[in-house]
């Protein structure tokens, strides 16, 4: 980018006692061994620059915080509108987690990356169908999530995790009811679970938060990991005894686990971008909101 | 957990708000909203231009706030996305006019002087005492350079920002921001210079 005043320039004296004012944030007394030359024509470019002082400048008002954070509210209230799944013909009758328009051929192309790297890294053939089966079962609870969240304004059908208030200092948090989901017809109850650990009980595990966390986690945008493989060792913690908190899931041969996300897509195997292959805690990167996995 | 009363750091707060502190972004901003408001005043020449700059700078903040380093300084960073966003808007409102020099100071490789200017026959007033004619005169010389050159300038001056760190702001090689510097107070110079000229004729 140039322009008419861009030739414009200082004589090599003139611009070497300018770089070094800026080397000391304009302060001229911070210049050691000037000689009188050096100490004139400072005190000239200081007071060439002291009337960049005079332009006529207003303190902020008290109103211009206020109307920034207004403009930040009406951003993050269209941005919540562009997540939501607009269905205006139906009433809103449950409190949820809003759910975002699935990319069917993302997760049925994500499953199929998942096996494709699967064979190439040879695990067994056993480990390797129940992974894609667990996978698979994901898949349809998450299209089933995005099923009912068309007929519910946008909302996922969610579930007062009581059972493990005692981890939340007694505050009851709150994870996705997939309970509702098999029994309103959205999935199927055999969906619910990961062939790798024999069918018994619960057989995923779900991310669960208090609200306030819920709302936090929410406003920052980003994908969220609402389900995944169960939580091994959950049952010591609620017990009060000792734990690994590396535990890797066991479900399908330790090849690592799978997550199901709040658009609709299935991340599969020991992926990085869920903190390697831990299974019940997640690391939110820097900021710490971690990912906690109860059923 | 912070110690209550404790003053935090601006990363601090930024940390604070990213967690979900509601009170952590008004404190930010009121910390940095006459600073701030001022630099951008200079910047893209009116009070309403400026506030609605202050708060494209403030909501981009708030957006892009995961993104930012905690080890590194907030202050840098906010008035790099300021200069962008002051940036953005002169690209918007491009009709500008062009000071016209009626010398070129530059073309014979002497460059200008700022002995010159202080030599110069008519007497350089305080910067103090200067009365609102000759504030316009000011505004006048800072409103007609460019704002790749202007930039530089007031975040060099009243920002007291090093050459480094404008370059790695602005991501801009090191020996641009210095000439463009240089450029800017001769422009400057040159642009108040002829000013008071006309001012005395």
């Amino acid at each position: 980018m140039t322009s008419g005043f861009d030739h414009l320039k200082l004589t090599k004296e003139d611009a070497a006692m300018l770089d070094q004012l800026v080397d000391v944030g304009f302060d001229m007394e911070e210049l050691e061994y000037l000689t009188p030359e050096d100490e004139a024509r400072a005190k000239a470019i200081l007071h060439m620059l002291g009337f960049l002082d005079a332009y006529p400048v207003e303190d902020a008002s008290d109103t211009l915080i206020d109307a920034t954070l207004a403009r930040i509210d009406q951003y993050e209230a269209k941005r919540a509108a562009r997540l939501q799944i607009h269905t205006p013909e139906l009433e809103t009758t449950k409190r949820g987690f809003r759910i975002r328009m699935p990319d069917l051929i993302s997760v049925a192309a994500m499953i199929l990356i998942t096996v494709s790297v699967y064979a190439m890294l040879g695990k067994s053939a056993r480990s390797q169908s129940i992974n894609n089966e667990c996978a698979s079962n994901m898949a349809m609870v998450g299209r089933g999530l995005v099923n009912y969240a068309l007929d519910h304004n946008g909302n996922t059908p969610t579930e007062q995790a009581t059972d493990v208030a005692s981890l939340f200092g007694g505050i009851i948090p709150e994870r996705t009811d997939a309970d509702t989901l098999a029994a309103e017809g959205y999935c199927d109850h055999n969906h619910l679970n990961c062939p790798g650990h024999g069918g018994e009980g619960r057989g995923f595990s779900y991310q669960t938060q208090s609200a306030e966390t819920w709302n936090a986690i929410k406003s920052q945008g980003k994908v969220i990991f609402l389900m995944s493989d169960l939580n091994p060792i959950l049952s010591k913690m609620l017990t009060n005894q000792k734990y690994d908190p590396l535990t890797p899931s066991p479900a399908h041969g330790f090849l690592g686990q799978n997550h199901l996300r709040d658009d609709g897509s299935i991340v599969s195997g020991a992926a990085p971008v869920v903190g390697g292959d831990l299974i019940w805690v997640l690391d939110g990167k820097k900021r710490g909101i971690d990912i906690f996995l109860t059923h | 957990m912070p110690v209550e009363n404790e003053i935090r750091t601006d990363e601090e707060l930024l940390t604070a708000h990213i967690d979900g502190d509601s009170s952590a972004f008004p404190e930010l901003m009121d910390r940095y909203k006459n600073d701030l408001l001022h630099f951008l005043i200079r910047f893209v020449g009116t009070r309403a231009a400026a506030e609605d700059v202050f708060q494209d700078t403030f909501l981009q903040i708030h957006i892009s706030a995961e993104t930012f380093d905690p080890s590194r300084r907030f202050k840098p960073w906010l008035f790099t996305i300021a200069a962008n966003k002051g940036r953005d808007w002169h690209r918007k409102h491009s009709k500008r006019t062009v000071l016209s020099l009626s010398q070129d100071i530059g073309g014979n490789g002497e460059g200008t002087r700022f002995v010159d200017l202080m030599e110069a026959d008519q007497e350089m007033p305080d910067a103090q005492l200067l009365d609102s004619e000759q504030n316009d005169s000011i505004r006048n010389a800072v409103d007609q350079l460019p704002s790749h050159l202007r930039e530089i300038l007031l975040l060099s001056y009243f920002q007291q920002m090093s050459y480094v760190q404008i370059a790695d702001s602005l991501q801009i090689p090191l020996g641009t921001v210095k000439s463009r510097l240089h450029s800017a107070v001769a422009a400057f110079s040159q642009a108040w210079q002829t000013a008071n000229c006309e001012e005395d004729s």
